[in-house]
């Protein structure tokens, strides 16, 4: 990874584990490779919440992360012996973060399909519905409402909006976007753990912000 | 809104070329302000004792190293267990969820028998959707939207135990002399042979458990009668109460919500429909809901509630954002 910038996630780092800021990543690789879970401990409080974040930005959700997050690191250690103490373990944790949840948006779509037909035969297969008529009825209430504030509508509305049309762009479009504007990366950096040249980073990034701006004109 | 949508144009036009030198045009951008908005909601979750809970999970999950190799995916052609519906979609689903959850039944189990951790077969069930499971001793689970149920590979051999997470019915008929027991959080409720229902979702504070015929036993000291409900609190003390009309609806695949109010009826409706609710107006939270669904149309429960509690929906795929008219 690129040195000429602040790193990104440095806020977290320093909050989280101030008394093994000290430590590189190569001596806590060391370690780790050694067999101690001291020093994996220090490599989850040191990445877990932006490698969790980076997942987040790929699979719409921290919840969604969670599992990802937690298979990279228990493969982590499973491998830990194979480890190079040389070889930037943050990279290494981007791309098996990011391997994983190629697979799981993959599954995503296979169990889409499943999952809508899995609806439709439930009510003849299950034996526990006595199928029915369309929403039975919702009987409205009362209570005090404040007048809503219009502004903070929109701009919830908007965040959402973004939010959504985000989970619309392709993988890496997605994945290349964030890590600039959210996470600060530099073009090199994103290009790393992509596994493509700085150039077509530079043009990821591009074309993804044209995508959101033009998916923004749609949906809004 | 046309204010929005007209800086939305403007500043769309204006920068293009994001090198690093013209980063700092796009601060002003909305698409640049919601990816930031997008960050921030991330890491409000991701609070410290968030990253020390994730932490501890993927820590028990080492420490229990052997359960994470075993294969899910062929315990569930053992013919002990049967699905009766949503067949294909539990099995995709067990071999995603059975390592998430590995660790968590590994070390609860470790600390109960103080030995190995055991291995278990995992049902879940997404959003949306519900499933019958049959456990071997001819005990019925219906598991509701979202949950999670763990069966020990070893289920029967002396001890009759599952873990949920979520809600789910259990229908214990055979009356064997092992008890049948449910942990759930840190509760467990054991019976001989009844009907009743458990309910903890991981966003809830109490565990519920609510007979519906026979008697059981709640964490050993409360004894629930039919029609009882017990809830027990974070600190373990329990209040028992009658169950509320619709305690049993999802058996019959209804929603029914009671004079409750919306913010606590968000999380029933995004499970049963498989949306995500957001009040955008907050104060709409306090407003009170009577409703009953028995189909999981998306448009037909975003029609509903705006005629009902006289709101607005904007509607983007599964998300909805509820605003004042």
């Amino acid at each position: 990874m690129s040195d000429k910038q602040t790193p990104p996630g440095a806020r977290f780092e320093n909050a989280i584990s101030q008394s093994a800021s000290h430590l590189s990543d190569r001596d806590i690789i060391s370690d780790v490779a050694g067999g101690s879970t001291t020093a994996f401990e220090r490599l989850i409080d040191r990445y877990l919440p932006e490698i969790t974040r980076f997942a987040a930005y790929l699979l719409g959700s921290t919840d969604a992360a969670e599992d990802v997050v937690q298979q990279v690191f228990v493969s982590t250690w499973n491998n830990r012996e194979t480890l190079k103490p040389d070889a930037s373990i943050k990279s290494y944790l981007y791309r098996a973060v990011r391997n994983r949840c190629l697979n799981e948006l993959d599954a995503r779509e296979i169990r889409g399909h499943v999952s809508l037909s899995a609806m439709d035969d439930r009510g003849a297969t299950s034996g526990v519905t006595p199928g029915g008529s369309a929403v039975g009825g919702v009987v409205g209430s009362s209570g005090a409402v404040l007048p809503g504030t219009p502004p903070e509508d929109e701009r919830i509305l908007i965040e959402t909006t973004v939010q959504q049309a985000l989970m619309h762009l392709p993988e890496r479009r997605r994945a290349a976007v964030n890590l600039r504007i959210a996470e600060d990366f530099s073009y090199p950096e994103i290009a790393q753990i992509l596994g493509i040249s700085t150039d077509a980073a530079e043009r990821l990034v591009r074309r993804a912000l044209v995508d959101l701006r033009a998916l923004l004109k749609e949906m809004l | 809104m046309s204010g929005f949508l007209a800086l939305g144009c403007i500043t769309g036009m204006s920068t293009n070329s994001p090198s690093d030198n013209s980063h700092d045009d796009l601060k002003s951008d909305i698409v640049e302000h919601g990816i930031l908005a997008q960050r921030q909601r991330f890491d409000s979750v991701l609070t410290d004792s968030e990253v020390t809970r994730r932490k501890s999970a993927i820590m028990a999950a080492i420490n229990s190293g052997q359960a994470n190799r075993q294969p899910a995916s062929a315990s569930l052609n053992r013919p002990a267990l049967s699905f009766k519906s949503s067949y294909s979609a539990l099995a995709v689903l067990a071999v995603v969820t059975v390592v998430a959850f590995s660790g968590w039944w590994g070390s609860k189990k470790q600390s109960a028998a103080g030995g190995a951790a055991a291995d278990s077969y995992v049902y879940a069930t997404e959003y949306g959707e519900q499933a019958n499971v049959r456990l071997p001793d001819g005990s019925q689970v219906l598991l509701n939207v979202g949950s999670t149920l763990m069966v020990p590979t070893n289920f029967g051999n002396g001890s009759r135990e599952v873990m949920l997470e979520g809600e789910a019915l259990f229908t214990v008929t055979s009356l064997t002399s092992v008890p049948f027991s449910v942990r759930s959080g840190s509760s467990v409720t054991r019976v001989l042979g009844t009907s009743f229902l458990v309910r903890r979702y991981s966003a809830d504070s109490t565990v519920t458990v609510a007979v519906r015929d026979g008697r059981v036993a709640v964490d050993g000291n409360t004894v629930l009668g039919r029609d009882e409900r017990a809830t027990v609190f974070n600190n373990g003390s329990t209040q028992v109460d009658s169950v509320n009309k619709g305690q049993f609806a999802f058996a019959s695949n209804m929603l029914l919500l009671d004079d409750v109010p919306l913010s606590s009826a968000i999380q029933d409706m995004n499970r049963w429909f498989d949306v995500d609710i957001e009040l955008g107006t907050y104060s709409l939270g306090s407003k009170r809901i009577i409703a009953t669904f028995t189909e999981r149309s998306v448009a037909e429960l975003a029609a509903n509630l705006e005629l009902a509690l006289d709101l607005k929906v904007v509607r983007n795929g599964n998300k909805l954002v509820l605003f004042t008219k």
